[in-house]
């Protein structure tokens, strides 16, 4: 049987107006689902990065109680790096002690030379020294060229006395 | 007799026919803006706790393990440091070094004067102690180099030195020094490291040094009487 519309034409939309809007419809459910599935996926994330929170908190607390109980060693470790840092410091100071080792060396082995007077200070020695023969002077002379124990040697003076020997005067500066 | 009425509306069809579809589709556009917007900042929000949580655990769990591993070193080394540098004016520990160290050395000293003590920067207390040594010229050399030996760390500030005969006379200037310990430890959550190479070479040079010999005077507590009325 033959449809027959009895309404006037511009009652109802046109072809592609309906296409249009079957289109649109067809674009808001496939929206629709979309945005239900990505609220899904959301919610989904959220439980499992609570849980994920929720299990680090826990370990956290689990981490702190025990730190808590090591309580002891903690201030032990900061007391040592305090005190090496302290240490550190008072280390760089100066120290005139290893002058000491340097006369040592100095003077070990030097026949005929003796150390008279000596006046150190701040990395700077004034030494007097005492040689009581020609050959006792030129080792002395040689061994302050030659040892490198001290970065500057001056010759403040240098006397000769008959009856004591030769007086060498010199100022070091600390290498 | 029934009469179909129809009237036409003002609307066109062909726009009636898509408003409801289009308004829907006003309606999901802002809602999934809206949905989006809010889920992923609270989303982000929530990854920044978690990574900020991951970072603290990490924190916490090294600290941990580190105290763990430096438990059993730790006492001794803060013994150890604690001697080099005393938290109190360590005048009489120093003396007592000097006298062990020149009975040592057959060294007599005399003249012990120690000067009021002063503080410098950061809290580190300095006192100047001097005196005057005395004995046969290779032994005091000794002895002055062997002062930067003991604990607590001395400097040797400076030596005069006279010889007569084989005999030497010094008269030597020393500072030694002290810093009160620290008052405050961290907070747990607070990171903490273990020594560094620097603290370590540092380390490594105060357990060269000779520590003041203490003696530990027993108690001498009430003695048991077998007979309290035998005298």
């Amino acid at each position: 049987m033959a449809t027959i519309n009895l309404l006037p034409t511009d009652f109802a939309p046109t072809g592609r107006v309906v296409q249009f809007a079957n289109l649109l419809r067809s674009a808001i459910i496939v929206g629709f689902v979309f945005f239900a599935m990505l609220v899904l996926t959301l919610i989904g994330i959220f439980v499992f990065n609570s849980i994920s929170l929720q299990n680090a908190i826990s370990r956290q607390n689990q981490l702190k109680d025990s730190i808590k109980a090591q309580e002891a060693t903690e201030q032990k470790l900061v007391l040592v790096k305090d005190r090496l840092g302290r240490a550190k410091e008072i280390l760089g100071q100066e120290n005139t002690s290893d002058q000491a080792q340097k006369l040592e060396q100095l003077l070990a082995g030097l026949a005929d030379v003796s150390l008279t007077q000596s006046e150190i200070v701040a990395g700077k020695s004034e030494l007097n020294f005492l040689a009581t023969t020609p050959s006792g002077l030129t080792n002395l002379l040689a061994r302050l060229k030659t040892s490198g124990l001290f970065e500057k040697i001056t010759l403040s003076s240098f006397n000769f006395n008959p009856t004591t020997g030769y007086q060498v005067n010199i100022t070091a500066t600390k290498k | 007799m029934a009469t179909l009425v129809i009237r036409k509306s003002l609307i066109p069809a062909s726009i009636n026919a898509i408003v409801a579809p289009f308004l829907l589709l006003v309606a999901l556009i802002i809602l999934l803006s809206f949905g989006l917007k809010i889920g992923l900042t609270r989303l982000s929000s929530q990854l920044d706790q978690l990574s900020e949580a991951n970072k603290d655990e990490n924190a916490l769990r090294t600290k941990e393990g580190l105290l763990r591993e430096v438990g059993t070193s730790v006492l001794s080394q803060a013994d150890l440091t604690s001697g080099a540098v005393p938290p109190k004016n360590p005048v009489l520990t120093v003396v007592s070094q000097l006298k062990n160290l020149s009975l040592s050395g057959g060294i007599t000293l005399s003249n012990l004067k120690a000067g009021s003590s002063s503080k410098g920067e950061g809290g580190l207390g300095m006192v100047e102690i001097s005196f005057d040594a005395e004995g046969p010229f290779p032994a005091v050399l000794d002895f002055i180099r062997a002062i930067s030996s003991f604990s607590p760390i001395t400097t040797v500030e400076k030596v005069s030195l006279n010889q007569t005969a084989g005999a030497a006379r010094a008269t030597i200037s020393l500072r030694s020094f002290w810093a009160p310990f620290p008052v405050k430890i961290p907070s747990v959550t607070e990171p903490i490291a273990g020594l560094t190479d620097e603290e370590k070479k540092t380390l490594s040079k105060i357990q060269t040094l000779t520590p003041p010999p203490y003696t530990q005077v027993a108690p001498s507590g009430p003695l048991q009487r077998a007979d309290p009325f035998s005298f």
